[in-house]
């Protein structure tokens, strides 16, 4: 079905190859999904399946491939749309019409399929997606997840028999990801399509996928995902565990993996929870929550630095915020989580005085935030939006440090590309960064004004667990020298890696609060794999269980 | 939005009238007549658009830059016999009287503007983009989608623009100078470009511009048509200015029309492309249409029979202006898009019924969600 043979191709101006020699064969009807750190060909190599590579991106290219009996690079990709579907990351940035109807119409027309055949069509397609009832709404009225599906939808329409998916649910919350990938799965089985998809959050998708196609460097090698996975550095939590336990054959999900839980070679020694030396986290029994609020319950480690008491914010008569109570101490990492459109962004302008609360109190190091003092409060806060670009425009990564110091009237102290690893990209264009290394820019432009909280909005887009990773570690870090962070995340793997404690927003209401093993044994939604794989020990990470193992094996 | 009538070509014919009515009078008893039966309809079919702040805001910017136009009005224009006070004759273009009358020709521009800039945005709100784009001609779609997507950049941009502001402000960036806006420019044009050639790769992806086989030359011989017919059109118009209607000058006009037409008919069977949702004129439509076409008929009457009717202006000395009542009713003839409203919901299910016979589902039931939905989902 798809076999690419001797493929090279290098990006225009670019002194490597993107893709060196790929040899590769998936069969009609797989499912495969393509693994590899952010940056190694991945998206390249699933562009040449639809011909965008090299006809959209231009660049040498050599080789064969063939998709479907045709071959995407001879046919070019307005010709191939018909035969392979691609959907992108980002849903927003492929609609062209307004409604949901004229969007899944939009690919048909450019095909000049006959009316009759596109009502058909739609008729069959729109229920199976769940899009029934929203074909006459307006797509930027729906949610993440609905966007992304109407994506598909559209794509679906010209019955096409490859899918190729890059990262569709990177900027989806764990429940919207989670229906999209059933759904995915379920058209899998049912159109009998040949599905790619990559992904970072491997742990999402791996239970569904026949195949792991990893990819390094440009070099690709595709089996079945056990195998491949078992020694792999983006593998699951679980399975990386498994690794380090040597438990045989390797889980992929939580629930392979809880046959090796219950025959554990270990005895499970019940609670009191192992403290966790070095870590700076706060592991305590799961505690019934009192009240709506948070505040108080964290550990007295510090000054308090964020604090709002009863808090609400409406857009024009929509609420957004009610009654949100949040406290973030020096040297504590915090993880606000919960759906799309839960109030996570607005809470963080609050904070920050973008936004001017209705009623209810915001405190930063003490003074009242009332709205609009942005600039003084820069001093003391700083601010990482979700892309990190957003921030980015100086010549270097240094210069970017120094507009920074300047703009505080600070003498020019480039410490921070140290702390942050960036020495060596100190020259760097930031344009040309990798994505990994475009956020710790950004982090480090924010940084270099020492501000005592920070609040990070979607760190780890794009990251792969590597990068999230060293994210999380970098992090402790900070708040090991103080720093208190406040951070929105869908990733309830970073959460596990880092946050001291969590607080769930849902519907712009606190729903859950606490200690993070106390909210991830509460809210399995929003729980680690390991969190899942052992509830009740206040274990979050492989490493927890790893450092808890030795301590009681010892 | 339910309601109303959705067809662009009868809203333009609507649109075409209420220009041509704001712009043929400086009376401004009918200019205010005329800005109530607008702000009517705006209001109604405001209270079910999803969009109607935005509008509201470029309509307070507009009265702004009216307001602006009027102090200009007052302070240039030294006209008139009502003087309220004079500024020193020395003060370069400002110096002189300032007198009452050019102040109300002020404020008639401003109620003129007005009227043009509710006029707009009853359309902005009861059409959406898409709708304009499927009453493109197929020769031209790609330039309307073009054209459609530039405008769905406009707020998108806007968007962009307020997050690199924020997220700079609190990086302690302060705005004084020119050049301070390096770090919002620099970031707004790259991550432009970078959603742009997202929606580009998108655009590629699903087939946009596909064609059978290889038309290059056909595309040439179009385009060569089109600049052929406008540059004949255009040289014509031009010189009529200066040689008034010569034969040959109206012949080099028809001829450009025809290269044009003919451009067209070539351009037409060239691309495949067909369409999911055709446009169904409904009794909304032509009561709608009609009620445009009739109000520029009488208003064309009027203009050639008795156009001093419509005459008003302020100076010399200000006066009283004339107030006609069946030309001043007439502006209620604009009223026209609200006529389904009154006549209960026959409308609605004559559409609905349509839908409902062609494709199964019932849309009726979709519509309150909709509007609930977009309501409450604001970021």
């Amino acid at each position: 079905m798809i076999a690419l043979r001797r493929v090279r191709y290098t990006y225009p101006e670019s002194g490597r190859p993107a893709l060196d020699d790929v040899d590769l064969s998936l069969p009609a009807g797989s499912f495969t999904l393509a693994v590899g750190p952010s940056g190694c060909g991945k998206s390249t190599l699933l562009r040449t399946l639809n011909g965008l590579v090299p006809h959209f991106y231009g660049g040498a290219f050599a080789g064969r491939v063939s998709v479907a009996g045709i071959d995407p690079v001879a046919l070019t990709p307005r010709r191939v749309g018909r035969h392979v579907g691609f959907v992108f990351q980002d849903p927003e940035a492929q609609f062209v019409v307004n409604t949901v109807e004229d969007e899944v119409a939009f690919g048909m027309e450019n095909f000049g399929v006959a009316p009759v055949e596109m009502r058909r069509r739609m008729a069959d397609i729109l229920p199976r997606l769940g899009l029934e009832r929203l074909r006459a709404r307006r797509v930027d009225s729906l949610s993440g997840g609905e966007r992304q599906r109407v994506a598909i939808a559209s794509v679906l329409a010209l019955q096409p028999s490859v899918l190729v998916l890059d990262e569709p649910t990177s900027q989806l919350d764990p429940d919207g990801a989670a229906a999209v990938l059933s759904l995915i799965d379920d058209i899998h089985a049912s159109f009998g399509l040949t599905v790619v998809l990559a992904e970072h959050r491997v742990e999402r998708v791996v239970g569904t996928a026949d195949l792991v196609l990893t990819v390094d460097a440009g070099q690709v090698a595709v089996g079945a995902p056990r195998v491949l996975l078992a020694h792999h550095k983006l593998a699951p939590p679980v399975t990386r565990l498994a690794a380090a336990l040597g438990w045989d054959p390797a889980p992929l999900t939580v629930e392979e993996a809880h046959v090796f839980t219950r025959s554990a070679d270990c005895p499970s020694s019940p609670a009191p929870f192992p403290h966790m030396e070095g870590k700076g986290r706060n592991l305590s029994l799961p505690s019934p929550l009192d009240g709506r609020g948070v505040g108080g319950e964290g550990a007295e480690r510090g000054d308090m630095l964020l604090e709002m008491r009863g808090v609400a914010h409406d857009y024009g008569g929509a609420a957004a915020l009610r009654d949100v109570d949040l406290t973030v101490r020096a040297g504590e990492v915090v993880a606000l989580m919960g759906p799309n459109g839960a109030g996570k962004t607005t809470l963080l302008k609050l904070a920050i005085g973008l936004l001017r609360s209705r009623t209810g109190e915001v405190r930063v190091l003490g003074q009242p935030v009332r709205g609009g003092e942005t600039a003084d409060l820069a001093q003391r806060v700083g601010y990482v939006p979700q892309n990190p670009s957003a921030l980015l425009f100086a010549d270097t990564v240094r210069g970017e440090v120094a507009f920074t110091r300047k703009t505080h009237r600070l003498p020019m102290d480039d410490g921070i590309l140290d702390a942050l690893g960036l020495r060596p990209l100190a020259d760097a264009y930031p344009r040309d960064l990798s994505v990994g290394e475009r956020q710790r820019t950004a982090l480090a432009a924010v940084l270099a004004a020492d501000p005592a909280l920070l609040l990070l909005d979607e760190p780890t887009r794009g990251l792969d667990s590597v990068q999230k990773a060293a994210l999380a570690s970098l992090l402790r870090e900070q708040a090991a020298a103080g720093r208190g962070m406040l951070l929105t995340t869908h990733d309830v793997e970073l959460a596990a890696a880092c946050a001291d404690r969590v607080v769930i927003l849902e519907s712009g209401r606190v729903t859950e609060a606490g200690d993070t093993a106390a909210v991830m044994a509460r809210a399995p939604a929003f729980a680690s794999q390991i969190a899942r794989l052992f509830p009740g020990r206040g274990w979050l990470t492989p490493e927890d269980v790893l450092v808890s193992r030795d301590a009681l094996c010892r | 939005m339910s309601r109303f009538s959705r067809h662009p070509l009868a809203w333009l014919i609507w649109l075409t009238a209420a220009f041509a009515a704001a712009m043929t009078t400086r009376n401004p008893l009918y200019l205010v007549v005329l800005l109530m039966a607008l702000l009517v309809v705006y209001q109604s079919v405001a209270a079910h658009a999803p969009n109607g702040p935005a509008w509201s805001t470029f309509i307070r910017v507009g009265l702004t830059l009216g307001l602006i136009s009027v102090a200009f009005n007052a302070l240039m224009a030294h006209v008139g016999d009502t003087i309220l006070f004079s500024l020193p004759a020395a003060w370069p273009i400002i110096g002189g009287r300032v007198t009452l009358e050019a102040i109300v020709q002020g404020l008639i521009g401003v109620l003129q503007l007005t009227c043009l800039l509710v006029a707009g945005g009853v359309l902005g709100l009861a059409l959406d983009s898409a709708a304009f784009l499927r009453m493109t001609p197929r020769g031209f779609h790609h330039a309307g989608l073009v054209l459609t997507i530039g405008l769905a950049f406009i707020p998108q941009t806007v968007a962009g623009f307020q997050e690199i502001r924020d997220a700079q402000r609190v990086r302690g960036h302060r705005f004084r100078a020119p050049r301070d806006l390096l770090p919002l420019l620099g970031p707004l044009l790259t991550t432009g470009l970078e959603r742009a050639i997202q929606l580009a790769e998108s655009l590629e992806a699903r087939g946009m511009g596909y064609v059978e086989e290889d038309e290059t030359d056909r595309a040439w011989a179009a385009q060569l048509g089109l600049l052929v017919g406008g540059l004949l059109i255009g040289g014509a118009l031009f010189s009529l200015g200066y040689w008034g209607r010569q034969p040959l000058i109206l012949a080099a006009i028809v001829a450009g029309m025809a290269a044009l037409a003919f451009t067209l008919a070539r351009l037409m069977p060239r691309s495949r492309r067909t369409r999911y949702q055709r446009l169904h004129w409904s009794r909304n439509d032509t009561l709608l249409a009609g009620a445009g076409l009739a109000f520029l008929a009488l208003l064309g009457g009027i203009l050639a029979r008795q156009p001093a009717l419509l005459l008003y202006t302020p100076y010399p000395r200000l006066t009283w202006p004339p107030f006609t009542p069946w030309v001043g009713l007439l502006s209620l003839l604009l009223l026209a898009p609200l006529a389904p409203t009154l006549s209960g919901s026959l409308s609605l299910w004559e559409r609905v019924g349509v839908r409902v016979l062609e494709e199964g589902p019932d849309v009726s039931t979709s519509d309150p969600v909709w509007e609930r939905e977009t309501k409450g989902e604001r970021p």
